[in-house]
Protein backbone atom coordinates (compact mmCIF):
# COMPACT_ATOMS: atom_id res chain seq x y z
CA UNK A 1 0.00 0.00 0.00
CA UNK A 2 1.33 3.56 -1.07
CA UNK A 3 1.68 6.31 1.28
CA UNK A 4 -1.04 7.97 -0.57
CA UNK A 5 -3.26 5.52 -0.44
CA UNK A 6 -3.25 4.98 3.19
CA UNK A 7 -3.48 8.59 4.08
CA UNK A 8 -6.81 8.43 1.61
CA UNK A 9 -8.58 5.16 3.84
CA UNK A 10 -6.99 6.79 7.07
CA UNK A 11 -9.40 10.10 5.72
CA UNK A 12 -12.21 7.84 4.71
CA UNK A 13 -12.47 5.63 8.31
CA UNK A 14 -11.99 8.87 10.47
CA UNK A 15 -14.64 10.55 8.17
CA UNK A 16 -16.64 7.45 8.75
CA UNK A 17 -16.53 7.67 12.45
CA UNK A 18 -17.43 10.95 12.45
CA UNK A 19 -20.64 10.40 10.41
CA UNK A 20 -21.04 7.15 12.29
CA UNK A 21 -20.72 8.81 15.78
CA UNK A 22 -23.20 11.60 14.87
CA UNK A 23 -25.69 8.90 14.18
CA UNK A 24 -25.58 7.21 16.64
CA UNK A 25 -25.81 10.02 19.27
CA UNK A 26 -28.74 10.86 17.34
CA UNK A 27 -30.62 7.60 17.54
CA UNK A 28 -29.73 6.90 20.59
CA UNK A 29 -31.11 10.41 22.35
CA UNK A 30 -34.30 9.22 20.03
CA UNK A 31 -34.52 5.81 21.68
CA UNK A 32 -33.56 6.88 25.42
CA UNK A 33 -36.26 7.88 27.87
CA UNK A 34 -37.01 11.49 27.71
CA UNK A 35 -35.11 13.87 30.14
CA UNK A 36 -36.04 16.87 32.06
CA UNK A 37 -34.38 18.20 28.88
CA UNK A 38 -35.65 16.98 26.45
CA UNK A 39 -39.13 17.24 28.12
CA UNK A 40 -38.42 21.12 28.70
CA UNK A 41 -37.61 21.35 24.93
CA UNK A 42 -40.47 19.94 23.62
CA UNK A 43 -42.94 22.24 25.91
CA UNK A 44 -40.99 25.47 24.41
CA UNK A 45 -41.99 24.05 21.23
CA UNK A 46 -45.40 24.26 22.00
CA UNK A 47 -45.19 27.22 23.78
CA UNK A 48 -43.60 28.99 20.59
CA UNK A 49 -46.42 27.18 18.70
CA UNK A 50 -49.23 28.57 20.70
CA UNK A 51 -48.46 32.26 20.76
CA UNK A 52 -47.23 32.09 16.80
CA UNK A 53 -50.65 30.65 15.95
CA UNK A 54 -52.15 33.66 18.61
CA UNK A 55 -50.20 36.02 16.60
CA UNK A 56 -51.29 34.83 13.38
CA UNK A 57 -55.20 35.51 14.20
CA UNK A 58 -54.38 38.74 15.76
CA UNK A 59 -52.41 39.47 12.66
CA UNK A 60 -55.12 37.89 10.28
CA UNK A 61 -58.38 39.77 12.40
CA UNK A 62 -56.36 43.07 11.81
CA UNK A 63 -56.13 42.36 8.31
CA UNK A 64 -52.61 42.04 7.32
CA UNK A 65 -52.61 38.29 6.13
CA UNK A 66 -54.22 36.60 3.00
CA UNK A 67 -56.95 33.91 3.62
CA UNK A 68 -54.66 31.33 1.87
CA UNK A 69 -51.76 32.56 3.96
CA UNK A 70 -53.57 31.86 7.30
CA UNK A 71 -55.56 28.62 6.50
CA UNK A 72 -52.00 27.42 4.87
CA UNK A 73 -49.42 28.83 7.96
CA UNK A 74 -52.15 27.52 10.77
CA UNK A 75 -51.58 23.73 8.75
CA UNK A 76 -48.50 24.28 8.87
CA UNK A 77 -47.91 25.04 12.76
CA UNK A 78 -50.73 22.03 13.71
CA UNK A 79 -48.23 19.61 11.71
CA UNK A 80 -45.37 20.67 14.13
CA UNK A 81 -47.78 20.39 16.97
CA UNK A 82 -49.31 17.09 16.22
CA UNK A 83 -45.23 15.79 15.74
CA UNK A 84 -44.39 17.38 18.84
CA UNK A 85 -47.48 15.61 20.52
CA UNK A 86 -46.45 12.42 18.57
CA UNK A 87 -43.01 12.50 20.15
CA UNK A 88 -44.34 13.32 23.88
CA UNK A 89 -47.43 10.36 23.76
CA UNK A 90 -44.71 7.78 22.27
CA UNK A 91 -41.54 8.39 24.40
CA UNK A 92 -41.36 7.21 27.87
CA UNK A 93 -40.02 9.45 30.39
CA UNK A 94 -38.31 8.89 33.54
CA UNK A 95 -40.26 8.33 36.64
CA UNK A 96 -39.72 11.56 38.21
CA UNK A 97 -41.02 13.44 34.74
CA UNK A 98 -43.74 11.18 34.28
CA UNK A 99 -46.72 13.70 35.75
CA UNK A 100 -44.99 16.47 33.61
CA UNK A 101 -45.05 14.47 30.58
CA UNK A 102 -48.51 13.89 31.22
CA UNK A 103 -49.25 17.46 31.68
CA UNK A 104 -47.22 18.31 28.66
CA UNK A 105 -49.69 15.63 26.80
CA UNK A 106 -52.67 17.33 27.85
CA UNK A 107 -51.52 20.77 26.29
CA UNK A 108 -50.04 19.52 23.47
CA UNK A 109 -53.45 18.01 22.71
CA UNK A 110 -56.27 21.30 23.51
CA UNK A 111 -53.25 23.02 21.35
CA UNK A 112 -54.32 21.02 18.16
CA UNK A 113 -57.75 20.68 18.97
CA UNK A 114 -57.43 24.63 18.47
CA UNK A 115 -56.07 24.77 15.49
CA UNK A 116 -58.42 22.26 14.31
CA UNK A 117 -61.13 25.00 15.15
CA UNK A 118 -59.20 28.02 13.48
CA UNK A 119 -61.00 28.14 9.98
CA UNK A 120 -64.37 27.62 11.31
CA UNK A 121 -65.88 31.10 11.68
CA UNK A 122 -65.29 34.81 12.23
CA UNK A 123 -65.97 34.11 15.73
CA UNK A 124 -64.30 31.23 16.82
CA UNK A 125 -61.27 33.00 15.55
CA UNK A 126 -61.90 35.82 18.01
CA UNK A 127 -62.13 33.37 20.76
CA UNK A 128 -59.14 31.13 19.34
CA UNK A 129 -56.57 34.06 20.08
CA UNK A 130 -56.90 34.50 23.81
CA UNK A 131 -57.48 30.71 24.23
CA UNK A 132 -54.08 30.18 22.51
CA UNK A 133 -52.51 32.89 24.48
CA UNK A 134 -53.41 31.33 27.92
CA UNK A 135 -51.96 27.65 26.63
CA UNK A 136 -48.88 29.05 25.58
CA UNK A 137 -49.23 30.76 29.16
CA UNK A 138 -49.32 27.61 30.56
CA UNK A 139 -46.97 26.60 28.73
CA UNK A 140 -44.19 28.95 29.71
CA UNK A 141 -44.84 28.84 33.24
CA UNK A 142 -44.41 24.58 33.09
CA UNK A 143 -41.34 25.75 30.75
CA UNK A 144 -39.53 27.62 33.51
CA UNK A 145 -40.60 25.06 36.44
CA UNK A 146 -38.23 22.41 34.81
CA UNK A 147 -35.44 24.64 33.88
CA UNK B 1 -20.31 52.81 -18.60
CA UNK B 2 -21.00 49.12 -19.38
CA UNK B 3 -17.81 48.02 -16.96
CA UNK B 4 -19.88 49.98 -14.25
CA UNK B 5 -23.14 48.43 -14.94
CA UNK B 6 -21.57 44.84 -14.99
CA UNK B 7 -20.42 45.68 -11.49
CA UNK B 8 -23.73 47.37 -10.29
CA UNK B 9 -25.48 44.56 -11.77
CA UNK B 10 -22.75 42.06 -9.95
CA UNK B 11 -23.34 43.88 -6.35
CA UNK B 12 -27.27 43.92 -6.51
CA UNK B 13 -26.73 40.42 -7.60
CA UNK B 14 -24.12 39.14 -4.82
CA UNK B 15 -26.66 41.26 -2.04
CA UNK B 16 -29.81 39.69 -3.42
CA UNK B 17 -28.37 36.10 -3.07
CA UNK B 18 -27.00 36.53 -0.01
CA UNK B 19 -29.71 34.95 2.65
CA UNK B 20 -30.76 31.43 1.96
CA UNK B 21 -33.73 29.61 4.03
CA UNK B 22 -30.59 28.31 6.96
CA UNK B 23 -29.34 31.44 7.11
CA UNK B 24 -33.00 32.92 7.59
CA UNK B 25 -33.71 30.50 10.49
CA UNK B 26 -30.63 31.11 12.17
CA UNK B 27 -30.25 34.37 12.09
CA UNK B 28 -33.69 34.98 13.48
CA UNK B 29 -33.40 32.74 15.95
CA UNK B 30 -29.96 34.36 16.90
CA UNK B 31 -32.16 37.51 17.48
CA UNK B 32 -34.77 36.13 19.54
CA UNK B 33 -32.04 34.08 22.13
CA UNK B 34 -29.29 36.45 22.36
CA UNK B 35 -30.93 40.01 21.18
CA UNK B 36 -27.89 41.50 19.58
CA UNK B 37 -25.32 40.35 21.01
CA UNK B 38 -24.62 37.87 17.97
CA UNK B 39 -24.63 40.67 15.59
CA UNK B 40 -20.60 40.61 15.69
CA UNK B 41 -20.41 37.25 14.17
CA UNK B 42 -22.75 38.61 11.17
CA UNK B 43 -19.24 40.91 10.61
CA UNK B 44 -16.78 38.18 11.27
CA UNK B 45 -18.86 35.63 8.73
CA UNK B 46 -18.97 38.47 6.41
CA UNK B 47 -15.42 39.78 6.09
CA UNK B 48 -14.41 35.79 5.98
CA UNK B 49 -16.88 35.01 3.05
CA UNK B 50 -15.27 38.66 1.30
CA UNK B 51 -11.78 37.25 2.06
CA UNK B 52 -12.44 33.56 -0.07
CA UNK B 53 -14.81 34.83 -1.91
CA UNK B 54 -12.52 37.43 -2.90
CA UNK B 55 -9.54 34.90 -3.68
CA UNK B 56 -11.54 32.34 -5.35
CA UNK B 57 -12.60 35.24 -7.94
CA UNK B 58 -9.13 36.20 -8.58
CA UNK B 59 -7.77 32.96 -8.64
CA UNK B 60 -10.33 32.02 -11.33
CA UNK B 61 -9.52 35.35 -13.24
CA UNK B 62 -5.98 34.84 -12.70
CA UNK B 63 -5.75 31.09 -13.58
CA UNK B 64 -9.48 30.36 -15.37
CA UNK B 65 -9.09 27.35 -12.97
CA UNK B 66 -11.93 27.15 -10.10
CA UNK B 67 -11.48 26.07 -6.47
CA UNK B 68 -11.99 22.01 -7.46
CA UNK B 69 -8.98 21.77 -9.21
CA UNK B 70 -6.75 23.18 -6.61
CA UNK B 71 -8.51 20.88 -4.18
CA UNK B 72 -7.27 18.26 -6.19
CA UNK B 73 -3.94 19.51 -7.18
CA UNK B 74 -3.24 20.90 -3.49
CA UNK B 75 -4.73 18.18 -1.59
CA UNK B 76 -3.69 15.05 -3.07
CA UNK B 77 -6.74 12.87 -4.87
CA UNK B 78 -7.32 10.81 -1.46
CA UNK B 79 -8.19 14.00 0.54
CA UNK B 80 -9.87 15.59 -2.78
CA UNK B 81 -12.15 12.75 -3.25
CA UNK B 82 -13.33 12.86 0.73
CA UNK B 83 -13.56 16.60 0.07
CA UNK B 84 -15.77 16.67 -3.08
CA UNK B 85 -18.02 13.60 -1.58
CA UNK B 86 -18.82 15.55 1.63
CA UNK B 87 -19.03 19.07 -0.30
CA UNK B 88 -21.57 17.68 -2.51
CA UNK B 89 -23.62 16.08 0.27
CA UNK B 90 -23.82 19.67 1.86
CA UNK B 91 -24.61 20.86 -1.47
CA UNK B 92 -27.12 18.18 -1.76
CA UNK B 93 -28.84 18.97 1.50
CA UNK B 94 -28.51 22.84 0.94
CA UNK B 95 -30.44 22.33 -2.31
CA UNK B 96 -32.99 19.65 -0.58
CA UNK B 97 -33.76 22.30 2.45
CA UNK B 98 -34.20 25.18 -0.46
CA UNK B 99 -36.86 22.95 -2.33
CA UNK B 100 -38.40 22.35 0.74
CA UNK B 101 -38.82 25.66 1.54
CA UNK B 102 -39.97 27.09 -1.74
CA UNK B 103 -43.06 24.59 -1.68
CA UNK B 104 -43.91 25.93 1.42
CA UNK B 105 -43.62 29.75 -0.04
CA UNK B 106 -45.74 28.55 -2.59
CA UNK B 107 -48.33 26.89 -0.17
CA UNK B 108 -48.40 30.05 1.93
CA UNK B 109 -49.25 31.58 -1.87
CA UNK B 110 -51.29 30.19 -3.91
CA UNK B 111 -52.36 26.99 -1.02
CA UNK B 112 -52.73 23.48 -2.51
CA UNK B 113 -50.95 20.42 -1.72
CA UNK B 114 -47.42 20.23 -0.12
CA UNK B 115 -46.06 17.52 -2.06
CA UNK B 116 -47.63 18.44 -5.82
CA UNK B 117 -46.29 22.11 -4.91
CA UNK B 118 -42.44 19.95 -4.10
CA UNK B 119 -42.71 18.67 -7.46
CA UNK B 120 -43.52 21.55 -9.26
CA UNK B 121 -40.87 23.00 -7.75
CA UNK B 122 -38.31 20.50 -9.21
CA UNK B 123 -40.33 20.86 -12.53
CA UNK B 124 -39.85 24.77 -12.14
CA UNK B 125 -35.96 24.64 -11.25
CA UNK B 126 -35.16 22.05 -14.12
CA UNK B 127 -36.68 23.82 -16.96
CA UNK B 128 -35.05 27.37 -15.46
CA UNK B 129 -31.66 26.15 -15.79
CA UNK B 130 -32.26 24.15 -18.57
CA UNK B 131 -33.51 27.05 -20.67
CA UNK B 132 -31.64 30.32 -18.94
CA UNK B 133 -28.14 31.50 -19.69
CA UNK B 134 -26.12 31.85 -16.38
CA UNK B 135 -26.05 35.61 -16.87
CA UNK B 136 -29.84 35.46 -16.95
CA UNK B 137 -30.29 33.05 -13.79
CA UNK B 138 -27.48 35.14 -11.94
CA UNK B 139 -29.54 38.35 -12.44
CA UNK B 140 -32.86 37.38 -12.39
CA UNK B 141 -33.28 35.49 -8.76
CA UNK B 142 -30.39 37.77 -7.21
CA UNK B 143 -31.81 40.95 -8.86
CA UNK B 144 -35.67 39.61 -7.60
CA UNK B 145 -34.09 38.21 -4.30
CA UNK B 146 -33.69 42.08 -3.70
CA UNK B 147 -37.61 42.38 -2.93
CA UNK B 148 -36.23 40.33 0.69
CA UNK B 149 -35.16 44.40 1.57
CA UNK B 150 -38.72 44.35 3.21
CA UNK B 151 -36.76 42.63 6.18
CA UNK B 152 -34.48 45.58 6.33
CA UNK B 153 -37.46 48.24 5.92
CA UNK B 154 -39.26 46.36 8.82
CA UNK B 155 -36.04 46.57 11.20
CA UNK B 156 -35.81 50.20 10.57
CA UNK B 157 -39.49 50.79 11.23
CA UNK B 158 -39.20 48.82 14.49
CA UNK B 159 -36.99 51.44 16.09
CA UNK B 160 -33.39 49.71 17.18
CA UNK B 161 -31.73 50.99 20.26
CA UNK B 162 -28.63 52.28 18.07
CA UNK B 163 -26.45 52.38 21.00
CA UNK B 164 -27.24 48.68 22.78
CA UNK B 165 -27.03 47.94 18.56
CA UNK B 166 -24.25 49.00 17.90
CA UNK B 167 -22.52 47.73 21.02
CA UNK B 168 -23.50 43.92 19.47
CA UNK B 169 -21.41 44.91 16.86
CA UNK B 170 -18.59 44.18 19.82
CA UNK B 171 -16.98 40.44 20.06
CA UNK B 172 -18.10 39.61 23.23
CA UNK B 173 -19.24 36.57 25.45
CA UNK B 174 -22.33 37.89 26.97
CA UNK B 175 -23.42 37.13 30.80
CA UNK B 176 -25.94 34.35 30.57
CA UNK B 177 -28.31 32.67 33.02
CA UNK B 178 -26.81 28.79 32.47
CA UNK B 179 -24.03 27.09 31.38
CA UNK B 180 -26.30 25.46 28.95
CA UNK B 181 -26.93 29.03 27.72
CA UNK B 182 -23.40 29.46 26.80
CA UNK B 183 -23.80 26.13 25.11
CA UNK B 184 -26.04 27.59 22.85
CA UNK B 185 -24.58 30.95 22.48
CA UNK B 186 -21.47 29.01 21.49
CA UNK B 187 -24.01 26.88 18.97
CA UNK B 188 -25.19 29.89 17.45
CA UNK B 189 -22.09 31.60 17.14
CA UNK B 190 -20.65 28.75 15.17
CA UNK B 191 -23.91 27.87 12.99
CA UNK B 192 -24.28 32.06 11.89
CA UNK B 193 -20.30 31.93 10.60
CA UNK B 194 -21.18 28.67 8.59
CA UNK B 195 -24.63 29.54 7.64
CA UNK B 196 -22.80 33.19 6.08
CA UNK B 197 -18.97 31.25 4.89
CA UNK B 198 -21.33 28.24 3.25
CA UNK B 199 -18.47 26.68 1.58
CA UNK B 200 -20.54 26.44 -2.11
CA UNK B 201 -20.84 30.20 -2.29
CA UNK B 202 -17.35 30.32 -3.69
CA UNK B 203 -17.75 27.11 -5.29
CA UNK B 204 -20.11 28.70 -7.32
CA UNK B 205 -18.46 32.19 -7.25
CA UNK B 206 -15.34 31.13 -8.93
CA UNK B 207 -16.92 28.90 -11.41
CA UNK B 208 -19.20 31.52 -12.60
CA UNK B 209 -16.31 34.18 -13.20
CA UNK B 210 -15.03 30.99 -15.39
CA UNK B 211 -18.66 31.18 -17.23
CA UNK B 212 -18.74 34.68 -17.27
CA UNK B 213 -15.41 34.80 -19.01
CA UNK B 214 -13.22 36.83 -16.00
CA UNK B 215 -9.55 37.50 -16.93
CA UNK B 216 -6.58 39.62 -15.24
CA UNK B 217 -8.41 42.73 -16.09
CA UNK B 218 -11.39 41.76 -14.00
CA UNK B 219 -9.98 41.53 -10.62
CA UNK B 220 -10.55 44.56 -9.89
CA UNK B 221 -14.47 44.12 -10.45
CA UNK B 222 -14.07 41.17 -8.34
CA UNK B 223 -12.85 42.70 -5.67
CA UNK B 224 -15.41 45.86 -5.58
CA UNK B 225 -18.22 42.88 -5.74
CA UNK B 226 -17.61 40.83 -3.71
CA UNK B 227 -16.73 43.63 -0.42
CA UNK B 228 -19.33 45.54 -1.41
CA UNK B 229 -22.03 43.32 -2.41
CA UNK B 230 -21.78 40.82 0.45
CA UNK B 231 -21.40 43.91 3.35
CA UNK B 232 -24.69 45.20 2.01
CA UNK B 233 -26.28 41.82 2.54
CA UNK B 234 -24.47 41.50 5.77
CA UNK B 235 -27.10 44.32 6.10
CA UNK B 236 -30.14 42.08 5.78
CA UNK B 237 -28.76 39.40 8.35
CA UNK B 238 -28.13 42.24 10.66
CA UNK B 239 -32.48 43.02 9.80
CA UNK B 240 -33.20 39.61 10.70
CA UNK B 241 -31.34 39.76 13.58
CA UNK B 242 -32.96 42.92 15.19
CA UNK B 243 -36.17 41.52 13.55
CA UNK B 244 -35.69 38.53 15.93
CA UNK B 245 -34.97 40.78 18.84
CA UNK B 246 -37.33 42.91 18.20
CA UNK B 247 -40.50 41.78 16.84
CA UNK B 248 -39.92 38.15 17.70
CA UNK B 249 -38.59 37.45 21.25
CA UNK B 250 -41.46 40.02 23.16
CA UNK B 251 -44.22 37.58 21.58
CA UNK B 252 -41.94 34.59 22.68
CA UNK B 253 -42.21 32.87 19.47
CA UNK B 254 -38.83 30.74 18.24
CA UNK B 255 -39.81 30.94 13.99
CA UNK B 256 -39.31 27.81 12.55
CA UNK B 257 -41.23 27.98 9.26
CA UNK B 258 -40.33 30.31 6.78
CA UNK B 259 -44.15 32.09 7.01
CA UNK B 260 -43.46 32.96 10.46
CA UNK B 261 -40.62 35.44 9.77
CA UNK B 262 -42.83 36.71 7.40
CA UNK B 263 -45.25 38.17 9.92
CA UNK B 264 -42.93 40.82 10.79
CA UNK B 265 -43.16 42.43 7.57
CA UNK B 266 -46.77 41.99 7.56
CA UNK B 267 -47.21 43.50 10.73
CA UNK B 268 -45.58 46.77 9.70
CA UNK B 269 -46.80 46.78 6.20
CA UNK B 270 -49.53 44.81 6.13
CA UNK B 271 -50.59 42.36 2.99
CA UNK B 272 -48.11 43.88 0.81
CA UNK B 273 -45.53 43.27 3.26
CA UNK B 274 -46.29 39.79 3.49
CA UNK B 275 -46.44 39.12 -0.42
CA UNK B 276 -43.10 41.10 -0.98
CA UNK B 277 -41.57 39.15 2.00
CA UNK B 278 -42.59 35.43 0.55
CA UNK B 279 -41.93 36.83 -3.00
CA UNK B 280 -38.15 37.77 -1.85
CA UNK B 281 -37.75 34.52 0.26
CA UNK B 282 -39.18 32.68 -3.40
CA UNK B 283 -36.48 33.99 -5.45
CA UNK B 284 -33.64 33.94 -2.72
CA UNK B 285 -34.62 29.87 -1.77
CA UNK B 286 -34.69 29.56 -5.74
CA UNK B 287 -31.52 30.85 -6.21
CA UNK B 288 -30.05 29.06 -3.86
CA UNK B 289 -31.31 25.82 -4.99
CA UNK B 290 -29.92 26.51 -8.69
CA UNK B 291 -26.79 27.94 -7.18
CA UNK B 292 -26.26 24.41 -5.15
CA UNK B 293 -27.42 21.95 -7.72
CA UNK B 294 -25.00 23.89 -10.08
CA UNK B 295 -22.38 24.13 -7.66
CA UNK B 296 -22.54 20.08 -7.08
CA UNK B 297 -22.54 19.65 -10.80
CA UNK B 298 -19.28 22.28 -11.08
CA UNK B 299 -17.63 20.03 -8.57
CA UNK B 300 -17.77 16.71 -9.77
CA UNK B 301 -16.94 17.81 -13.20
CA UNK B 302 -14.02 19.87 -12.67
CA UNK B 303 -12.86 17.32 -10.19
CA UNK B 304 -12.66 14.80 -12.43
CA UNK B 305 -11.64 16.71 -15.14
CA UNK B 306 -14.98 16.83 -17.44
CA UNK B 307 -16.28 19.27 -19.75
CA UNK B 308 -18.37 21.95 -17.91
CA UNK B 309 -20.09 24.87 -18.07
CA UNK B 310 -23.59 26.66 -18.51
CA UNK B 311 -22.35 28.01 -21.25
CA UNK B 312 -21.38 24.80 -22.99
CA UNK B 313 -24.92 23.16 -24.82
CA UNK B 314 -25.34 19.49 -23.12
CA UNK B 315 -24.01 17.62 -26.06
CA UNK B 316 -20.49 18.97 -24.98
CA UNK B 317 -20.66 18.50 -21.94
CA UNK B 318 -23.33 15.85 -21.01
CA UNK B 319 -22.08 14.42 -17.81
CA UNK B 320 -22.22 18.11 -16.39
CA UNK B 321 -25.88 18.78 -17.53
CA UNK B 322 -26.72 15.71 -16.35
CA UNK B 323 -25.04 16.06 -12.99
CA UNK B 324 -27.01 19.36 -11.82
CA UNK B 325 -30.54 17.28 -12.94
CA UNK B 326 -29.42 14.37 -10.63
CA UNK B 327 -28.87 17.12 -8.14
CA UNK B 328 -32.38 18.60 -7.86
CA UNK B 329 -33.95 15.26 -8.40
CA UNK B 330 -32.16 13.54 -5.29
CA UNK B 331 -32.84 16.79 -3.16
CA UNK B 332 -36.26 16.82 -4.28
CA UNK B 333 -36.43 13.22 -3.41
CA UNK B 334 -35.14 14.19 0.08
CA UNK B 335 -38.04 16.54 0.83
CA UNK B 336 -40.41 14.14 -0.54
CA UNK B 337 -39.82 11.28 2.61
CA UNK B 338 -41.73 14.15 4.19
CA UNK B 339 -38.20 15.56 6.48
CA UNK B 340 -38.86 19.05 7.61
CA UNK B 341 -36.91 21.56 5.31
CA UNK B 342 -35.72 23.45 8.02
CA UNK B 343 -34.39 20.08 10.19
CA UNK B 344 -32.87 19.02 6.83
CA UNK B 345 -30.61 23.04 6.69
CA UNK B 346 -29.89 23.17 10.37
CA UNK B 347 -27.72 19.35 9.59
CA UNK B 348 -26.62 20.84 6.16
CA UNK B 349 -25.03 24.04 8.12
CA UNK B 350 -23.03 21.92 10.30
CA UNK B 351 -21.94 19.68 8.19
CA UNK B 352 -20.81 22.40 5.92
CA UNK B 353 -18.40 23.86 8.55
CA UNK B 354 -16.43 20.64 8.91
CA UNK B 355 -15.67 20.57 5.13
CA UNK B 356 -14.84 24.57 5.27
CA UNK B 357 -10.89 23.99 5.80
CA UNK B 358 -11.00 21.54 3.39
CA UNK B 359 -11.84 23.57 0.57
CA UNK B 360 -9.87 26.93 2.25
CA UNK B 361 -6.46 25.32 3.01
CA UNK B 362 -6.00 24.68 -1.00
CA UNK B 363 -7.19 28.25 -2.18
CA UNK B 364 -5.11 29.71 0.21
CA UNK B 365 -2.05 27.98 -0.91
CA UNK B 366 -3.01 28.35 -4.52
CA UNK B 367 -3.67 32.13 -4.07
CA UNK B 368 -0.34 32.86 -2.08
CA UNK B 369 1.74 30.63 -5.07
CA UNK B 370 3.66 33.63 -7.10
CA UNK B 371 4.55 30.57 -9.78
CA UNK B 372 0.77 30.24 -10.26
CA UNK B 373 -0.66 34.08 -9.67
CA UNK B 374 2.19 35.92 -10.92
CA UNK B 375 1.43 39.57 -9.39
CA UNK B 376 -1.58 38.32 -8.72
CA UNK B 377 -0.82 36.34 -5.56
CA UNK B 378 -2.41 37.04 -2.15
CA UNK B 379 -1.11 40.37 -0.63
CA UNK B 380 0.07 40.83 3.04
CA UNK B 381 -3.67 41.87 3.75
CA UNK B 382 -5.33 38.44 1.87
CA UNK B 383 -2.50 36.30 3.50
CA UNK B 384 -3.25 37.86 7.19
CA UNK B 385 -6.85 37.50 6.71
CA UNK B 386 -6.38 34.50 5.58
CA UNK B 387 -4.75 32.55 7.77
CA UNK B 388 -6.57 33.57 10.58
CA UNK B 389 -9.35 32.80 9.42
CA UNK B 390 -8.53 29.25 8.13
CA UNK B 391 -7.45 29.04 12.44
CA UNK B 392 -11.07 30.09 13.58
CA UNK B 393 -13.27 27.72 10.84
CA UNK B 394 -10.70 24.54 11.85
CA UNK B 395 -11.77 25.74 15.31
CA UNK B 396 -15.61 25.86 14.76
CA UNK B 397 -15.40 22.35 12.73
CA UNK B 398 -14.01 20.91 15.51
CA UNK B 399 -16.67 22.29 17.87
CA UNK B 400 -19.76 22.19 15.57
CA UNK B 401 -20.73 18.54 16.00
CA UNK B 402 -20.37 18.76 19.72
CA UNK B 403 -22.14 21.50 19.98
CA UNK B 404 -25.01 20.31 17.76
CA UNK B 405 -24.99 17.27 20.41
CA UNK B 406 -25.03 19.00 23.48
CA UNK B 407 -27.58 21.99 22.75
CA UNK B 408 -29.79 19.48 21.01
CA UNK B 409 -29.47 21.48 17.79
CA UNK B 410 -29.83 24.89 19.43
CA UNK B 411 -32.73 24.30 21.55
CA UNK B 412 -30.68 24.11 24.71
Amino acid sequence: MTKRSRHFWIEAVLLALVVVSVAAAITVSELSPLTKDDLRLEIADLRSFAQDGAQLINQHLAGQTTQTFFDSQAEQIKLKVDSSLKTLRNSSAKPEIETDRQQAVGLAQQLSSEFDRLSTSQLELERSGPRLKTLGKQLREMEERMK
Amino acid sequence: MKNILEVFLGILTAMGGFVEIGELVFTVNAGVKFGYKLLWMVVVGTVGIIVFGEMSGRIAAVSSQPVFYFIRQRAGYGAGLLTLIAANLASLLTCAAEIGGIAILLKLLFGGNYFLLAFLTLVFLLLVVWFLSFQAIERIFGLLGLLMLVFVAAAFWLGPDWTSMASGFIPSVPQLETTSDYFVYAYFAVALLSSIMLPYETYFYASGGIEDGWNPSAINQNRIIVIVGFSLGALLAVALMIIGALYFAPLLIEPQMPGTAAMAPAFLFGKWGLIIALLGMFFAFSGAAIENALTGAYNISQFFGWNWGKYRVPKDAPRFHLAWMIMFVLAALIIFTGVDPVEVVEYSIVFSIVILPLTYLPMLLAGRDTDYMGPYANGWLAGILGWAYFVLICIAALAAIPLLIITHGGKG
